[in-house]
């Protein structure tokens, strides 16, 4: 066995031209494909990335002037003006025990009841909403604010009360910083924090714990108050995959089709735009992979026919089949090995010095990185790539009658 | 009806009713037409003939390069016929050094190398396999061109090395073709000197097919070739 390595390092001396190309071809490959993969694997995190903060989490209601749904209920002071709202529209009323039933659906990651309240100021009659919910909740970091969104004082705490939060458009417009007071429905409240969150379906201009909101929407409705009541649904998903699943079961949960689903329209397209990309991307590495077991394999049978005489003269001295053909594979793994390692150091030359975003085209703060996991599985690619382009070439020298070479000398 | 020439003694090789068809353009070409020979351990035997008398496909039957289309080649007890391809090459590696008419060195390997690859795969270490080869080419007076690729070497020089390869897996039988066909006499008898001493003195078994350079006298038996068939021995 040492010695079918040694003589094929050394036949692979003496045809430095042929064995410099199939290495090349070799290193070619596996670069482009360590290149691709890593900017594929990076380009799907980021994708993740995106889709999920666009894709998992949407906010679910029952639109006002419908028929009342069993589980819902009307209750508004002022449908011109105060009211329930999700997305500018009036709403119904769900119960709170709806988003338990809702937080069970296998397609569910969390799930809170919000209270959004749009109310009148009395003295100036502008207009303003109140958003209300739990602090311990996850999905109101994904729907409504998160803590990292505050840029003055501090975000809601779970046991705050008497406490509200403001939106930074809304605190500037009523000059209003931390500290500062505000009266709500006649209810006064401290200005604990400014938040300032990106785009999310829930937003209000107030925030403040769902006890309190509740207190304060009954204190402005009078005799109809509410209890144990929310008009929208916060729902985070298990993955952007499941979303239109997780829709469904939900309207499932409430028969008669009332409730209404908001979600980001736009990360179906996305996904599936970036499903092409990738799909494209793992053909054509698929393609060249095989493009160069091709060009090794056909340079490989070249160097036997071409050696037919030799291999003949070997056959005729003493070596065994099985001696020639080890010889054949030996010189074709050693390319494929030699080609496979300087492909590896090429891509994780390319991967460290050319910016990852540049070569996926996709960018997101998560870093690129260079999946040792890849390099290896390309490097046992070309090995394997090595030993089907040495196999057919090797069994085809072997099957060789040493004195029909000889004889057609 | 074949014709028998057969030696007294240990009987080492032995050829019996040995016949071999070409077909070529689908006219069959009878190239050796039924052999009988018997050949001693240690014995020099040359076999003479013209060219295309067969000389050369009856050591490629020898060797097991060439398989019979019928009669018999017994080695050392061994019926050839029988033996499968893996069989005759490692019959061919341990016990017969062949010598080529056309010297059939590797041209893209060096002496060293050529003579080196009758001793690949047999386990041998590499430090040994140096020593053997340098050894050998060294009395062969070849020992300043061990890394010179044969179009480098004279043909006497190749030659050498083509018989140094020969005798490198210390073989109890050598078949040469013609192995001073090519060469001037002073270069062959130098070849002759080169090939028998160490044949007489190892007692290994010589069959030489010659068309006459090769001197006869040497051989301790010559048998005449004509046509496929041994016509007659000395």
């Amino acid at each position: 066995m040492r010695d079918s390595w040694e003589c094929a390092w050394r036949e692979l001396m003496r045809r430095k031209g042929r064995t410099l190309t199939n290495i090349f071809g070799y290193l070619l490959a596996v670069a482009i494909m360590v290149v691709l993969v890593n900017a594929l694997l990076y380009s799907k995190e980021a994708t993740n990335s995106i889709l999920n903060r666009v894709g998992t989490h949407f906010i679910a209601f029952v639109p006002a002037h419908i028929p009342p749904c069993p589980e819902c209920s009307v209750k508004s002071p002022d449908e011109e003006s105060e009211g329930f709202v999700a997305y500018g529209v009036a709403t119904n009323l769900i119960a709170t025990s709806f988003v338990d039933k809702v937080k069970k659906l296998p397609t569910i990651y969390d799930a809170s009841a919000y209270l959004l309240f749009r109310f009148k100021d009395q003295k100036d009659g502008h207009l303003f909403t109140v958003g209300g919910f739990d602090p311990d909740d996850f999905v109101v970091s994904k729907t409504c604010c998160a803590a990292k969104d505050i840029v003055k004082g501090r975000f809601l705490l779970p046991n705050d009360r008497g406490v509200v939060m403001l939106e930074k458009a809304y605190a500037k417009l009523k000059k209003l910083k931390p500290g500062d007071e505000i009266t709500i429905a006649g209810s006064i409240f401290s200005v604990i924090g400014i938040v300032n969150p990106p785009i999310r379906p829930a937003k209000a201009d107030i925030y403040m714990h769902f006890d309190d909101a509740e207190k304060v929407i009954n204190k402005r409705m009078g005799t109809s108050s509410i209890h144990n009541e929310a008009n929208v649904i916060l729902v985070e998903v298990k993955s952007s995959k499941v979303q239109d699943e997780a829709i469904t079961s939900m309207k499932n949960l409430l028969p008669g089709d009332y409730l209404v689903a908001s979600s980001y329209a736009c990360y179906r397209p996305a996904a599936k735009v970036m499903g092409i990309n990738e799909d494209a991307a793992w053909m054509l590495t698929i393609i060249i992979g095989i493009c160069a077991v091709i060009l090794a394999l056909k340079s490989q049978l070249s160097s036997v026919i071409e050696r037919r005489r030799d291999i003949g003269i070997l056959k005729a001295i003493g070596w065994t089949d099985g001696n020639v053909v080890l010889q054949i594979l030996a010189e074709s793994i050693l390319q494929a090995m030699i080609g496979g390692i300087l492909g590896c150091l090429v891509a994780v030359a390319i991967l460290l010095f050319v910016p990852i975003e540049m070569l996926s085209g996709i960018g997101t703060p998560a870093p690129g990185a260079i999946s040792p996991l890849v390099l290896v599985a390309a490097f046992l690619l070309a090995l394997m790539g090595g030993i089907i382009a040495g196999l057919f070439p090797a069994l085809a020298a072997a099957r060789q009658r040493p004195a029909d070479a000889l004889r057609s000398l | 009806m074949a014709n028998e020439m057969t030696g007294e003694g240990d009987i080492f090789l032995e050829c019996k009713n040995l016949r071999k068809s070409f077909t070529v353009k689908r006219k069959e070409i009878r190239v050796l037409k039924g052999l009988n020979l018997s050949v001693n351990r240690g014995e020099i035997v040359a076999i003479v003939g013209k060219t295309g008398a067969g000389k050369s496909t009856f050591l490629r039957v020898l060797s097991g390069l060439e398989q019979q289309t019928s009669g018999s080649v017994i080695f050392e007890g061994h019926r050839m016929e029988n033996l499968s391809n893996e069989e005759l090459a490692l019959l061919r590696r341990e016990n017969i050094g062949i010598i080529f008419q056309n010297f059939n060195l590797l041209p893209s390997w060096t002496a060293y190398e050529n003579v080196e690859a009758a001793l690949l795969h047999i386990g041998m270490s590499k430090t040994t396999r140096r020593e053997k080869v340098k050894t050998l080419l060294n009395n062969f007076g070849l020992g300043d061109r061990l890394d010179n690729l044969p179009s480098e070497l004279s043909i006497g020089q190749q030659q050498r090395v083509a018989i140094a390869r020969a005798l490198a897996n210390e073989p109890t039988l050598i078949l040469a073709d013609e192995p001073t066909g090519e060469i001037d006499t002073e270069t062959a008898q130098d070849i002759i000197g080169h090939l028998i001493t160490p044949v007489r003195e190892k007692g290994v078994t010589l069959t030489i097919a010659t068309h006459g350079i090769f001197p006869l006298d040497i051989a301790d038996r010559v048998f005449y070739m004509k046509d496929g068939m041994l016509v007659s021995q000395q």
